[in-house]
């Protein structure tokens, strides 16, 4: 019997073994551009917002809209007592409603028409206009003995959620806090005194924060975390919080986007998909326009923080990192030096 | 690690018991390791009843583990996932002449699985333990077969199956309201199902039949159909940087795969059998397969059955061979044209994936082509080539950016419309047998390979990662460039 006695192999070369990543040219898949969709109507007061725009390869979310925004598109409103609006486009892809008196009410169905300049029609599935409960209080927390860039006040809000219905809610909030600069001279004395020395700079809660009562029906909603503003210097950081209703597919919907938003080719990530909604081709049901067109009741809730709450000495060593030489609306972009009164703070 | 131990009781019984284990682990990037480990255990117990009649019985125990580590500081983790397979079977074989082999007999089949579980791996690993709900089940089948040899030319095999499924508990089962499609906000009830409990049941017959007409020893048609019912479900995400795989049993809302196929095949020898050709065909219909929808959440999903949708699918082909057996050069080259086609067409118009039309599943690689050959170059070297070439899996690539709620996002309309880059590669190697007399006693054998000679980076995934306002792709490729080694072999008498 012949014996295989002894194996020896020998690999000269280990390079290749394991896996090597290589960024590649972006494959792009050829597909005609589709419609997208963006508009709510609210029970607040008028003008309501749709944006319509083309999915395309543009950098930059801003960009996208001005090189893509849908002109010439007849835009329209109806509830489902027959009424209808007309909505006028303000820019390039954006249109709201004039009509002041057409204001979203709880209880009734809203539905939006689009008309493209290319013949094809969109109408949305009518959407129910569902009350939101008040929202009980908004707090925060303090994390200022932290990371740079990761110092600031994470908010909260509690909210008390109905036991008689299943609820959907969403939460939008943006923030202001304070970016120092060095300022420039603004009188002739020496030293001069220095203005515009710090901006309020704007931060949006980034996605969508959404939930269903599924599990608390008719509890407290409590500690639910809506926004984050980092801290760059002593001051009052200003916070808006609003609470959206929304029904079952808008829900879904706003779940949808969010688990798309934050896909980053993981193995945990979900598959890819078109974040589809309730706007359907009028000539072929089949083919549905990417975003949504909602109807919710809002309640909003804004805050103004109190800086004694900071450790001063503590947070002024902040300015040393985040201080720029200048004029702080040239030096920050987007900041505002007078919010107070240009936003109604 | 392999074991084997085979005992002759007498001489119309014997006992053979053999183990296996193997491990092995991949490590893709820094971030992930890959790991599957299987443990086998069977006993046979063989007797013959008579000289013509064999009765055989069978108890088999398979552990099947894979699990996926995280390895990145503060979210280390471990999902892993297991599937234990116990099986008894006992078969009578029944041949009373050499030309007529009749076979009966039955299976029970006990499963259990742990789709998925994960822990934090380290003590600074802000990760949540989960553990998705086992999943347990029992097949039990029963099947004859007779295979007669009508005539030196006429073959003929006749099959029947028969096997019955139950899905058992202990387990949580949710309800959906029908009139939507399912999802988190449709559940209407929830069941517990206590341990050993039937849940949900499934059974049906699975016939097979072949025949293979011999016109002469040079010239052969063979034609067969059969049926399969599969119930265990290859769920798989392949949109990411490397395919995670992991298997689902049966249930109330995933009914068992169905696949009838019919295969016509030709073969014909030429020039005293040193040149074998053959062409083959097949169609097979798939029915009850296992989709995803758009958006779907494979993996550690506890309520999987709401991100399934069921398939339906066909697949086609034909392949082609030609092969030399004799002379200085032998080689064989086949090329095998082939489609894998499913569609989804359910009653929500929301669920439809590429508005329900055919489209290709990720088996779907048209073009095949292997070539391998070996030229006896005298004094006891071989060159050996290998060539393989395939077509790409499908894949989803982006179609679009767009804007909504002041972010950007990446498109991806139609599944499975684009394909990654072909796989093709080429293996040389060059070997030395030192033997001067093939009856030598002491002597070596000396290989010198390079696989993938031209170093080609196949791809083993494309995947795209979004950035504030766009999308960048990236390709994972294994083993990209040449690599060479060197065998040696040792022989004694």
């Amino acid at each position: 019997m012949r014996r295989e006695a002894s194996v020896l192999v020998l690999l000269l070369v280990l390079a290749g073994m394991v896996g090597c990543v290589d960024e590649v040219a972006l494959p792009v898949s050829t597909q005609t551009p589709r419609l997208v969709v963006e508009g709510l109507i609210t029970n607040q007061a008028p003008p309501y917002t749709v944006k319509l725009s083309y999915s395309g390869f543009v950098r930059g979310a801003n960009s996208l809209l001005d090189s893509l925004g849908v002109e010439n598109a007849t835009v329209t409103i109806s509830d489902d007592q027959g009424r209808q609006v007309e909505l006028r486009p303000v820019r390039r892809g954006v249109y709201q409603t004039v009509d002041s008196t057409f204001r979203g009410m709880v209880g009734r169905s809203y539905s939006l028409s689009v008309a493209l300049p290319d013949g094809r029609q969109f109408v949305s599935k009518p959407e129910q206009l569902l009350p939101v409960p008040n929202i009980e209080r908004v707090y925060y927390q303090i994390e200022d003995k932290t990371a740079i860039g990761q110092a600031g006040y994470y908010f909260f809000l509690d909210t008390e959620d109905p036991g008689d219905s299943k609820n959907y809610y969403r939460w939008s909030a943006y923030g202001y806090s304070q970016r120092p600069s060095t300022g420039v001279c603004c009188t002739l004395n020496i030293p001069c005194t220095r203005c515009f020395d710090f901006c309020w700079t704007r931060v949006d809660y980034p996605g969508a924060n959404v939930l269903s009562d599924e599990l608390i029906n008719g509890n407290q909603i409590t500690k639910r975390y809506v926004l984050f503003t980092p801290l760059f210097t002593y001051g009052p950081h200003l916070v808006e919080v609003s609470q959206y209703s929304l029904t079952r597919q808008a829900y879904q919907f706003w779940q949808l986007y969010e688990e798309q938003r934050t896909r980053t080719g993981s193995i945990l990530d979900p598959l890819p998909a078109p974040v589809e909604g309730n706007v359907l081709s009028r000539q072929d049901g089949a083919e549905a326009a990417l975003g949504y067109f909602g109807a919710s009741a809002v309640v909003t809730v804004r805050l103004k923080t109190n800086s004694n709450e900071l450790d001063f000495n503590y947070v002024r060593q902040f300015d040393l990192i985040y201080r720029r030489e200048g004029d702080c609306r040239l030096v920050w972009p987007g900041a505002e030096w007078d919010l107070t009164k240009a936003a109604g703070w | 690690v392999n074991a084997k131990l085979a005992y002759q009781i007498n001489k119309t019984n014997r006992i053979a018991l053999s183990a296996y284990r193997s491990y092995d682990d991949f490590k893709f990037l820094e971030d992930t390791l890959y790991a599957w480990n299987t443990n086998l255990a069977s006993l046979q117990w063989s007797t013959a009843l008579s000289p013509s009649l064999l009765f055989t019985f069978n108890g088999v125990h398979t552990d099947y583990a894979s699990s996926i580590e995280g390895l990145q500081p503060a979210t280390e983790y471990r999902i892993s996932s297991t599937i234990r397979h116990r099986e008894l079977k006992a078969g009578l074989l029944y041949s009373p002449v050499e030309s007529h082999k009749l076979e009966v007999g039955g299976n029970v089949i006990w499963y259990s699985l742990q789709p998925g579980d994960q822990r934090p791996t380290t003590g600074g690993s802000n990760v949540n333990s989960v553990a998705l709900q086992p999943e347990f089940a029992r097949e039990v089948a029963a099947y004859v077969s007779d295979e007669i040899a009508i005539s030196p030319l006429l073959t003929l095999q006749l099959g029947l199956r028969y096997s019955a499924f139950a899905q058992l508990g202990n387990r949580q089962v949710y309800s959906y309201d029908e009139s939507l499609p399912r999802s988190p906000e449709s559940i209407t009830d929830t069941t517990r199902y206590a341990k050993g409990q039937t849940i949900q049941t499934y059974a049906g017959w699975e016939p097979r039949s072949s025949l293979r007409i011999g016109f002469n020893d040079q010239n052969a048609v063979k034609v067969s159909y059969n049926r399969m019912r599969q119930y265990l479900h290859l769920i798989s995400n392949t949109t990411a940087i490397s395919p995670v795989d992991f298997w689902k049993i049966s249930d109330s809302y995933v009914p068992p795969q169905l696949v009838d196929q019919v295969s016509v095949g030709f073969f014909r020898n030429f020039l005293d059998n040193a040149w074998e050709t053959s062409v083959e065909g097949f169609y097979k219909d798939f029915r009850q397969l296992v989709e995803y929808k758009n958006g779907a959440r494979l993996l550690m999903n506890p309520l999987l059955e709401a991100d399934l949708l069921p398939a339906k699918g066909k697949a086609y082909g034909v392949e082609m061979s030609i092969r030399n057996n004799k002379g200085k050069v032998t080689g064989q080259l086949s090329y095998t044209y082939s489609r894998s086609l499913v569609a989804v067409r359910t009653d929500f118009a929301s669920e439809q994936i590429n508005d329900g039309d055919y489209f290709p599943s990720v088996y779907d690689k048209p073009h095949n082509l292997t070539w391998s050959g070996q030229v006896q170059l005298g004094r006891n070297w071989t060159l050996g080539t290998n060539f393989v070439y395939s077509t790409g899996r499908p894949a989803t690539f982006p179609d679009g950016l767009y804007a909504f709620n002041n972010s950007s996002l990446v498109n991806y309309s139609r599944r499975n419309a684009n394909r990654i880059a072909d796989y093709h590669r080429l293996d040389v190697s060059i070997a030395k047998d030192t033997r001067r007399k093939k009856e030598q006693r002491h002597y070596s054998t000396w290989n010198l390979a390079f696989y993938n000679l031209y170093g080609r980076k196949n791809p083993y995934s494309v995947y795209f990662t979004q950035f504030g306002g766009g999308v960048n792709a990236y390709r994972l490729s294994v083993f990209g460039s040449v690599i060479p080694s060197l065998t040696l072999n040792f022989y004694f008498l």
